[in-house]
């Protein structure tokens, strides 16, 4: 299977959502990222979401289910348009704020 | 393997975890994101423990040394092995994906401002760290 099948096959894995957008991004080898839009999310927690999501791609696709690890980001249409906005910042408060706290534990 | 680092770590982790079972109960939603942040480090120190555990070294700045992605996937002894691929290897596909999920570095200021997404993302949380403590570093 190529990347490009894997993808198709991971895609439409989350149709029974009628997903307004589906993204898969191969981050490496073993990570796959998977972004889904839907307004099925409406009313779910995001932890929820993300194991209906992960039950959604064991059932359906239990070989590619078991070669990656999967990281699910799962959003209403109306999150996402906020997501744009809020996220970028707080990616740089982030890294200042953070800068220097991951040292090595001092012995 | 440097024991003294990999005590350390193992004990801080513990600290950390201990520490977000305080307020893991509580109604108030500031102090259960600190539960949620105590639970986020106790994930990472464990995972930095299970890697010196091994001979394995991490990213130790920024942005990366947070990430938990990155350190699942740190290649650690004779280099073919990492947390995740133990982790594969135990059937545990579903026990990662969800807990990273709750904790992806780009949208996790999103998911947290909601009481009932805090609690299932520590509970999470709190599953995969014991996971972590009971098969990688006995």
């Amino acid at each position: 299977m190529d990347k490009k099948q894997f993808i198709e096959i991971i895609t439409t894995s989350f149709n029974l959502l009628t997903p307004q957008k589906v993204s898969v991004f191969l981050k490496n080898d073993e990570i796959v990222n998977v972004r889904v839009v839907s307004k099925s999310f409406s009313g779910m927690t995001f932890s929820a979401r993300f194991k209906y999501l992960n039950q959604i791609l064991k059932d359906n696709q239990p070989e590619a289910f078991s070669k990656y690890l999967y990281i699910f980001e799962a959003f209403t249409p109306d999150e996402i348009i906020k997501l744009s906005i809020d996220d970028s910042k707080n990616i740089e408060i982030s890294e200042d704020n953070f800068k220097h706290s991951a040292k090595p534990v001092e012995i | 393997m440097n024991q003294s680092t990999y005590d350390v770590l193992k004990i801080r982790a513990e600290s950390y975890f201990k520490t977000s079972e305080v307020a893991l109960n509580s109604n108030d939603v500031e102090l259960l994101q600190n539960s949620l942040e105590n639970m986020h480090f106790a994930l990472e120190l464990s995972m930095k423990a299970a890697i010196t555990k091994n001979g394995g070294t991490y990213a130790d700045y920024g942005r990366q040394g947070h990430n938990l992605e990155r350190l699942i996937l740190q290649k650690f002894g004779d280099g073919i092995l990492s947390i995740l691929i133990v982790a594969k290897r135990m059937g545990q596909q579903s026990l990662f994906s969800i807990s990273l999920s709750s904790w992806s570095m780009d949208c996790r200021y999103l998911h947290m401002k909601d009481y009932p997404d805090m609690k299932a993302a520590i509970n999470d949380y709190k599953e995969l760290y014991q996971w972590i403590k009971s098969n990688l570093l006995k």
